[in-house]
């Protein structure tokens, strides 16, 4: 029989032993599990918390002959448990790279069972630690925007006629939306807080806290442009420390020098993502 | 052992987490976004706030209009879109020598114009002694602000009609020698964008003739506040 690649991870009709080296499985109908699938151990059970913990072999299967009240019980050993897999990243940030989260939208909808079966692409993903780069960044940032901004991005791709499905060009466009509509929103924010601290200098009597409202809008509906600048900062903190560890491993087109926090980081991570034309091809058409 | 792959990603995490706060306004939760049908608004308050720096130099500002809190505590009120005066704050700008106000300085506020109708300019310059529903004897001077995403991007020619319409109706209000005095010694030296009622903009100059901006009494400013130039 054709090896097959699974998920496990503690769950009510799962329990994963204490030393990962093996688990048992309640269920209503003997499992399809054979000895010599590959098995990938994962802990947690929200899409927050989970994460892959250890990878290994089926060594031994043995299924209970009579079921109990919860079915059939079956004991399942691993060989080659691999501890502390290379990939100790959470859940939420792998699943863009895996085929069997087919919608990334509702991620718990693949956490609900303790043991599935995936593709050996997914496994070697997980195992390896080969993430889909380009398309992880894409939904990592895409889902961070307020749904209108998600929707206002997706349509000017569309009507662009752009492959929704090719993340690195996805990626490329929606950087550049970013630094278009928030990044240069918050290098106005910065030009308006010099101007207040200006003017507060000018005049005691100056407040030093602004606020933005809408004159219908209850006041704590304001929002306050001291802790939207920090907010901004923090961004342009996180940009720069990013393109500062990148700085040393990547060589940027000489050309393209200036430019604000938010270009030097698209300039610095593009180079880094473009070797991706397998995964590309795994998760082409796919949204 | 920690693959590239994983830390290109626990770096893009980083900046998600960060972008998640920055892309949101912290009180309203609206989208920051200045493409928006009301995303203009953090550039006509830069410009508003810039002319108010100019004014600085010369006149001694304060602050007046619609506040929360009192005393030290209080927080200025500025608008995300139009509205009543009375809805937002406005600065004061006295003669520094004997204190007296001189003028308001205003945000996005409305203005009934000759006609009975409300305009609402991004910034404008009242008498002192304007009230809370000012009409076209309070007004010395009105600006818009229009920001656009690529600065490459050009004024729109509809947007100089719209404000020399604007402009007209308001009663074409003028200068006070005193203001222009003040605003051609700030720092700008060779131009104020403030010297004349007008648009001011990121990007280019409209496609009108310069005559026509002359004709009607306005000017247009361009690449402000980076490479601003001013015309006619």
């Amino acid at each position: 029989m054709r090896k097959r690649y699974w998920l496990v991870r503690n769950s009510p009709s799962v329990a994963v032993g204490p030393s990962g080296g093996s688990f048992s499985i309640s269920s209503r109908r003997v499992p399809t599990i054979s000895q010599g699938d590959a098995v990938v151990l994962m802990t947690g059970s929200k899409t927050e918390d989970a994460s892959f913990k250890a990878f290994g072999s089926i060594a031994s299967i043995k299924t209970g002959a009579k079921p109990n009240e919860r079915g059939y019980l079956t004991e399942v050993t691993i060989a080659d448990v691999s501890e502390g897999s290379s990939l100790d990243i959470g859940f939420r940030s792998a699943m863009y790279s895996l085929e069997f989260v087919k919608d990334a939208s509702r991620p718990q909808a693949y956490l609900n069972r303790g043991y599935r079966v995936m593709s050996r692409d997914d496994f070697e993903t997980i195992t390896k630690g080969n993430l889909y780069v380009a398309r992880t960044g894409y939904f990592l940032l895409l889902t961070s925007l307020p749904i209108s901004s998600q929707r206002n991005f997706l349509s000017s791709r569309v009507s662009a006629g752009h492959d929704t499905s090719d993340y690195y060009l996805m990626l490329i466009s929606l950087l550049e939306f970013i630094e278009e509509r928030v990044f240069a929103a918050g290098s106005l924010l910065l030009g308006i807080r010099e101007q207040l601290f200006q003017l507060r200098q000018t005049s005691a009597q100056f407040p030093t806290e602004h606020l933005i409202i809408d004159e219908e809008a209850p006041a704590l509906r304001a929002d306050s442009i001291t802790q939207q600048t920090e907010a901004f900062l923090q961004l342009k903190k996180a940009l720069s420390d990013s393109s500062q560890a990148w700085r040393e491993a990547v060589r940027p087109p000489r050309d393209s020098e200036a430019g604000s926090q938010m270009q030097e980081f698209t300039r610095l991570l593009m180079p880094q993502i473009q070797d991706d034309a397998k995964q590309a091809a795994r998760f082409k058409g796919k949204q | 052992m920690t693959s590239a792959s994983q830390e290109l990603i626990r770096r893009l995490e980083i900046v998600s987490k960060a972008l998640k706060a920055a892309a949101k306004w912290n009180g309203s939760d609206l989208a920051v976004d200045l493409a928006a049908a009301n995303g203009n608004f953090l550039y006509e308050l830069h410009c508003y706030f810039s002319c108010a720096v100019d004014a600085s130099h010369y006149f001694t500002i304060s602050i007046s209009g619609k506040m929360e809190g009192i005393g030290i505590q209080r927080k200025a009120n500025w608008p995300r879109s139009h509205g009543k005066k009375e809805s937002f704050s406005h600065i004061v700008l006295a003669d520094s020598r004997t204190g007296d106000s001189l003028f308001q300085l205003c945000p996005g506020i409305r203005i009934t114009d000759k006609f009975g109708k409300n305009r609402a300019p991004d910034i404008s310059l009242l008498r002192a002694a304007a009230s809370d529903n000012p009409t076209i004897n309070d007004v010395h001077g009105v600006w818009d602000a229009k920001y656009t995403i690529k600065p490459s991007g050009r004024l729109s020619d509809v947007a100089v009609s719209d404000f020399i319409y604007t402009f007209e109706v308001l009663g074409r209000p003028t200068l006070p020698s005193e203001w222009k005095t003040a605003t051609r010694t700030t720092p700008h030296n060779t131009f104020s964008p403030w010297l004349r009622s007008g648009l001011i903009t990121n990007g280019q100059y409209s496609t009108e003739p310069a005559a026509a901006l002359d004709h009607y009494g306005i000017g247009e400013t361009s690449g402000f506040p980076v490479l601003p130039n001013h015309r006619p």
